[in-house]
């Protein structure tokens, strides 16, 4: 978008005004006239291009003759050329003008005046006066304003040289803080910084694991020590447990008391008499009598065969059905005779 | 070139050595930084298996089996205490005779006592194993030789009347000092023969060594 020139006039009689120029520019700006600006011109020959803005704002923050200073800034033959000028003296003559302007950048009106690319002395006329500048192949080397009666002049559409202050040409000498320079500073440590904590956040938490880890291997070593450990006291647990085992089983007896309990009431039950009982180790043999009558031996052998303890019985003999032998396995009737028992 | 901008540029020169350093440096950090955390989760992974480790065993499984070994130790020790004995052969022989006579008066019971199958000593054999009864046999087939324990046999014999049998082997039965084993009886009317042995342990049995003095 293009935007209107205008140019601010100002006189000893007359309040400050601004006026169009009559064309447009894409940036806004707002011509000042020469006698509000001290020049300075500074040698750069063999500067790097891309060094031509970062040059030209530390020459500027170096020579600015005002606390609240403005700044054109351009180079041109290596040469660096600056106008300066009081932003105090400045920003209340705009605001009396035109307040709406505010926002405008202030330019130099030389920038928009035709210079010839030559050496030597050249009278630069300006709408307030006369500027004498010593130039050097369209450098300006010396600027000295004169005024005098106002004369019509020629406008350049645009600046014979690109303006490198732009949008920062407000320098200030006042102390205070710069976010984006101190930003800029401390971009580098606090990236270190970052990178520093998270380093040592790992390297805390690898060194604190690595402590842990220690001190659960010596725990699990004990552990280990511990396993081998109860293996030996499980076998000699089982060492014990067996000894013990095989003792009650060699030294028990058969319980005769719970034997003849046990038998006693199946033979009352069925009218039959012990007449001989041969006990051998586990194996009893019986002999039984019929105290009258003939003795039911599928009964008899059902009821012993039933008896709790008793079990493998085998009828051996037999005298007719008065008189019966009797074979019984007694191995779940055994017990310790003794204080053992 | 002016002297400015050889300030100039010399201050920007030594601006981007110091960022350089400072990449550098982060990068340096950074990897420092996975590095360690890479190793921080093989830690972890070894931290988890030290933990299945130690919960492989505690300290009161190992105190209670150790305790439960202790007791059948104790009871075992008790139980050879009791059979242990400091007399002869032959005064073993003597004492066995001589209980069994008081048993059948204390009944009373008209009994004859004789020891039984004096080839048996009081000694357990030789290859006996005290602490491992058993390798490969089971405990059923493991006797009293291999236990260390030896044995005093005596046969009585006689007639009884009524209770007079029960109450004899409730003598042996209930004896609160002297361990029986019961071998055979056999009744025929009234008559009785009944094998019967005490069970000792000698003091030159290898068994009693585990008794103590």
């Amino acid at each position: 978008m293009l935007h209107p020139v205008y140019r601010l006039a100002t006189s000893d009689l007359n309040p400050p005004t601004i006026a169009s120029m009559g064309f447009k520019s894409w940036r806004r700006h707002l011509l000042l006239p020469r006698q509000l600006c001290v020049f300075e011109s500074i040698a750069c020959e063999g500067l790097a291009w891309h060094e031509h803005r970062e040059f030209a704002r530390l020459q500027a923050r170096r020579l600015a003759p005002f606390l609240e200073c403005g700044v054109n800034a351009v180079i041109r033959s290596g040469r660096l050329m600056l106008w300066f000028w009081d932003r105090r003296e400045l920003d209340p003559l705009i605001e009396h003008a035109n307040s709406r302007l505010r926002n405008y950048l202030p330019t130099v009106e030389t920038l928009f005046l035709p210079l010839p690319r030559t050496s030597g002395q050249f009278a630069l006329h300006t709408p307030d006066g006369l500027d004498c500048l010593t130039l050097d192949h369209g450098a300006i080397l010396q600027s000295q304003w004169q005024a005098g009666a106002g004369t019509a002049v020629q406008w350049r559409q645009y600046p014979w040289a690109f303006e490198l202050a732009g949008a920062s040409q407000h320098l200030s000498k006042q102390p205070g803080p710069r976010w984006s320079a101190a930003a800029t500073k401390l971009a580098s440590p606090a990236i270190v910084a970052g990178a520093t904590a998270y380093m040592l956040f790992h390297a805390g938490t690898y060194l604190g694991t690595s402590a842990k880890l220690e001190e659960l291997e010596r725990e699990a070593d004990q552990a280990d020590q511990r396993i081998s450990m109860l293996a030996s006291a499980g076998q000699e647990l089982r060492t014990q447990t067996r000894w013990l085992a095989a003792y009650r089983h060699a030294a028990a007896s058969v319980d005769l008391e719970a034997l003849i309990s046990a038998l006693t009431p199946e033979l009352a039950r069925h009218g039959v008499a012990l007449k001989e009982f041969e006990l051998r180790n586990e194996q009893v043999r019986i002999v039984v009598v019929s105290a009258g009558g003939d003795i039911d031996l599928p009964a008899l052998l059902h009821s012993l065969t039933t008896v709790e303890g008793i079990s493998n019985v085998q009828l051996r003999d037999n005298t007719e059905l008065r008189q019966a032998s009797f074979n019984l396995q007694v191995a779940g009737l055994r017990k310790l005779l003794g204080p053992a028992g | 070139m002016t002297q400015d901008s050889e300030k100039m540029s010399a201050g920007g020169s030594r601006q981007r050595v110091w960022l350089l350093l400072a990449v550098t440096t982060t990068i340096l950090m950074w990897l420092g930084a996975d590095e360690l955390r890479q190793r921080t989760q093989l830690l972890q992974q070894q931290l988890t298996s030290a933990h299945k480790r130690i919960d492989r065993s505690s300290p009161q499984a190992l105190e209670t089996r150790r305790a439960e070994a202790r007791r059948l130790a104790e009871m075992r020790r008790a139980i050879l205490a009791r059979l242990r004995t400091v007399d002869s052969e032959q005064m073993t022989r003597a004492r066995l005779v001589y209980d069994l006579r008081k048993n059948c008066d204390a009944v009373p019971i008209v009994c004859r006592v004789r020891l039984a199958e004096l080839s048996v000593g009081l000694q357990p054999s030789s290859n006996s194993a005290v602490n491992s009864p058993t390798s490969n046999a089971t405990t059923e087939a493991v006797g009293l030789d291999a236990l260390g324990v030896g044995r005093a046999r005596a046969v009585l014999s006689g007639t009884f009347k009524g209770d007079d049998l029960m109450a004899l082997y409730r003598g042996f039965a209930d004896d609160e000092n002297l361990q029986w084993k019961l071998n055979s009886l056999v009744v025929r009317g009234t008559g009785f023969e009944l094998d019967v042995e005490r069970l000792v342990l000698n003091a030159d049995s290898p068994a009693a060594n585990e008794v103590g003095p």
